[in-house]
């Protein structure tokens, strides 16, 4: 039957088998690899219908975004006002709000968009990092509306601002006696809030949609269009506790014809105690699908490094700055640990200061000396500060590392200056000694802290360039090469999928990247630039929606 | 007499290390609220260990006891927790957090100072007494335990039966310079009155069931009533100068000059607050101290202010 077997002729295909690394024909029958190579190897099983869409563009294996969050598709019902532009899942560019009063400016046309003068406005994005010592007041957000609250949450996702109708409902005053309730030099509140019981108060008066968009199919079928906007047909969604409701609607969504990925989530192993856990992801591993696949654990270790929250070693933060904080008790991860390992699950384990590197690097050992299990492919999640023994180890004792490559180029500059200095700042996200080292390493955004689109983070790892230009860290830079590995079967790896995606390959799902350009062709530093035609998933084509 | 009878719900944090003995604490207030219907917030349920008997209904998160408390597990968001159970009916009258082993409880109690719905009735914290010393100097967790401690009003120095009598004394001098604050005391077995981790609740302790004899030193409680409305800062003064045996003092009293309104007064460890109250229809003026023996004799302090000693009790052993 001719219509049972498609081949796709492209300009040129990257299929990541060092069999044969490159191509032209594809074979796909039953939404699997046929045959790969040129006219004869694909004309080898009969007839077949010739699809020549992709005549003049180039394949790659669909990319692997390995550590990444649906939210990326909830943030957008909210107003974006980050500092770099960004494109929503629909296509639309938002610029970046590149001043205080351009972020005004933005919040004044969402306000102006709205029909009820009393409903509250609520954005994402913002990073004040990028403002010297001017920080956003509530005088500011009044410039906005003084009738509807209006609520920002920063990029972190863990700092507010609020404007006045907000602290007035929450009661905060000068009178309130709570950190994280930012002053000015009268004492009265900004209207910037850090810590748990501000951000309580304020959600306690207008709700918190950011929470309620978890659990919405939209933020599901909006995450599948962003990631397929950059080329990636399997993406995680690394944290989730799995309540029945967040089950139930990943299996629905993914069952979608029209969902153009394969969804990945990861359950929030210390959401529930041990055994409970266990038994937990156990039972779920057994609803996987064809796109959609339980059975990963994450694991929070410490915070982040520019929050000053990750837990370093000696010599810590510069300026003696306290260090940061563990998540759980580092016995308690390590039990926590040992449970899922001995029950043969995989662990991805977020760390991001050396210091929690290190203790989870200690997990895994004494994990494995108790429970000896060859290939349990445990991954480090960030794993930003480790340094050349520590991978050595991770290597030795069969640790991946999944690195955030994109720091280098949205907080280098930061780490550099205010967190870590130059030298550690120099061998963040240190691509190339894992490399060197044997460490099995993918790169990700960690979407929406950072925007979706593994040819940026390749672009990120390959030149190392800060916002401001600076290369950080040249020695740690990787090739082409070896970083669209990291997107597709490095990151495959990790997700223990290497056998069934990340390459072309007999067998293997026909989940293509279609690129405009070869981008190893391009100059290495215009990788980010090649544009995405879109993917096919399972052998279907998705193009990129207009 | 029911001192705290506006609308806001107290909430006292249990706050300590991995093994301090909080589960302990918890299931020992659970058993024995002392008369309060208690909400309590717990990390997970797979620790507590609540008396089967006790259980009427678990439903998800919470399991509902037939002494009319509940037990919630707050997943992964805290606050979320505390909103769910503030609109839980009836309203509890007390919610109890225990904090996760990492946890700074003092973030957790600002959460009760800045929530109008809400009045923080302490934060309790527990240490291990043969463990603390060398935990204070542990490189990887010696600042998250110090941070904890430094946020106590009252200081639980737990296990004490599996320490030895120098590790005992080398703790409490590390727990006295690191946490000047703090009222001490020994507690085995969670072994310490409902009134201690709660402050004064108004449940008739006189009415409640006998209880097994198993505190490890007596407790007091005194009840004080004003002659005359009272000035502030000699109140305030009268507090601070409490003696170590009194470890709270709690009272809804009328401020001289002052009419149609009364102060809450609270006092936890070290912490004095004095906030101004509706005043309650029916509701009697009083001090209530409570604390170890001692306390009965410090009361007699508050004489020269016009609050005199009405009633002393000991808590039954």
């Amino acid at each position: 039957m001719a219509e049972d077997i498609v081949v796709f002729r492209a300009r040129k295909i990257i299929t990541m088998d060092p069999s044969c690394p490159e191509a032209t024909h594809v074979a796909v029958r039953d939404g699997r690899v046929l045959a790969v190579g040129g006219e004869a190897e694909t004309s080898a099983w009969g007839p077949v219908r010739r699809d020549d869409r992709f005549r003049d563009l180039v394949l790659m294996p669909g990319l692997v975004e390995g550590h990444s969050h649906a939210m990326e598709g909830g943030v957008w019902s909210f107003t974006y006002t980050g500092f770099h532009a960004r494109t929503d899942p629909e296509g639309r560019r938002w610029s970046g709000c590149d001043s205080i009063e351009a972020m005004i400016q933005r919040l004044i046309e969402a306000d102006r968009a709205m029909a009820d003068p009393e409903a509250p406005l609520f954005a994402w994005g913002f990073d004040p990092i990028f403002f010297g010592t001017r920080r956003v007041v509530a005088a500011d957000l009044d410039r906005v509306s003084t009738t509807r609250p209006i609520l920002i949450l920063h990029s972190n996702g863990h700092v507010l601002n609020v404007n006045s109708v907000i602290l007035r409902r929450a009661g905060i005053t000068a009178a309130t006696e709570v950190a994280g309730v930012v002053r000015d030099a009268q004492g009265e509140p900004t209207g910037e809030l850090a810590e748990m019981a501000a951000k309580y108060m304020a959600h306690k008066v207008v709700g918190n949609p950011f929470y309620e968009a978890l659990e919405n199919p939209q933020t599901l079928r909006r995450f599948g269009m962003a990631a397929n906007r950059t080329g990636v047909t399997t993406a995680t969604d690394l944290f989730s506790a799995l309540p029945d409701a967040a089950v139930d609607n990943y299996l629905r969504v993914t069952a979608e014809e029209d969902f153009p990925i394969r969804l990945v989530p990861a359950m929030n192993g210390q959401a529930m105690a041990i055994e409970e856990g266990v038994a937990k992801i156990l039972r779920l591993r057994g609803r996987s699908t064809d796109r959609l696949r339980f059975g990963m654990v994450k694991l929070m270790t410490d915070g982040s490094i520019q929050g000053f929250s990750g837990r370093l070693r000696w010599p810590g933060y510069m300026g003696g700055r306290p260090n940061g904080v563990w998540n759980m008790a580092p016995e308690v991860l390590a039990d926590y640990l040992d449970a899922y390992h001995a029950a043969g699950v995989q662990c991805h384990i977020h760390t991001n200061g050396d210091e929690a590197i290190e203790v989870m690097i200690g997990a895994i050992d004494r994990a494995l000396q108790r429970t000896p299990r060859l290939d349990h492919r445990h991954t480090l999640q960030h794993c930003q500060m480790a340094d050349a023994a520590q991978f050595r180890r991770m290597a030795a004792l069969g640790i991946c590392a999944n690195l955030f490559s994109n720091h280098v180029y949205y907080w280098g500059e930061e780490h550099w200056a205010h967190t870590m200095g130059p030298d550690r700042a120099r061998r963040i996200n240190a691509a190339r000694t894992a490399a060197t080292s044997g460490v099995n390493f993918a790169i990700h955004s960690d979407a929406p802290v950072t925007p979706i689109g593994p040819l940026f983070t390749a672009w990120c790892a390959v030149n190392r360039l800060t916002a401001k230009g600076r290369v950080l860290g040249p020695e740690e830079r990787i090739s082409v090469p070896m970083a669209l590995r990291a997107i597709t079967l490095g990151a495959a790896w990790t997700l223990k999928l290497d056998h069934e995606i990340g390459s072309i390959e007999v067998g293997k799902a026909a989940d293509f990247c279609v690129l405009q350009d070869d981008p190893l062709e391009v100059a290495p530093e215009r990788l980010k630039d090649v544009k995405v035609w879109g993917t096919v998933l399972g052998g279907r084509p998705f193009p990129v929606a207009a | 007499m029911r001192i705290n009878a506006g609308l806001r719900v107290p909430l006292t944090v249990i706050g300590g290390f991995l093994g301090a003995g909080k589960t302990t604490l918890v299931n020992a207030l659970l058993a024995e609220p002392g008369g309060a219907r208690l909400a309590v917030l717990v990390n997970d349920f797979g620790a507590v260990n609540i008396d089967a008997s006790l259980i009427v209904a678990r439903e998800g998160d919470t399991i509902a006891l037939s002494n009319g408390c509940v037990c919630c597990a707050m997943g992964d968001d805290l606050g979320r927790g505390i909103a769910t159970i503030l609109a839980r009916r009836p309203t509890p009258e007390h919610i109890v957090v225990e904090a996760s082993g990492v946890a700074d409880p003092w973030r957790i109690a600002e959460i009760a100072l800045i929530d109008p719905d809400l009045v923080l009735a302490g934060v309790v914290v527990l240490a291990d007494a043969s463990g603390i010393t060398a935990l204070l100097t542990d490189p990887l967790v010696g600042e998250t335990a110090r941070r904890q401690l430094q946020a106590a009003d009252l200081l639980f120095l737990t296990k004490p039966d599996l320490a030895p009598a120098e590790s005992i004394e080398a703790a409490r001098a590390a727990l006295a310079e690191l946490a000047p604050k703090a009222r001490l005391l020994t507690v085995s077995h969670g072994a310490v009155p409902p009134e201690v981790v709660l402050g004064e609740t108004g449940a008739d302790r006189r009415l409640g069931p006998s209880r097994p004899a198993r505190h490890a030193s007596l407790f007091e409680t005194v009840t004080l009533r004003p002659s005359r409305p009272l000035a502030e800062a000699e109140l305030r003064a009268a507090l601070d100068r409490l003696p170590a045996p009194v470890l709270r003092a709690k009272g809804l009293l009328r401020m001289a000059g002052e009419t149609g309104r009364a102060w809450l007064v609270q006092r936890v460890g070290r912490r004095t607050e004095i906030a101004p109250h509706p005043l309650p229809t029916g509701a009697a003026e009083a001090l209530v101290l409570i604390g170890t023996a001692g306390t009965d004799a410090a009361a007699e302090a508050f004489r020269p202010l016009g609050l005199t000693p009405v009633q002393a009790l000991q808590i039954p052993r």
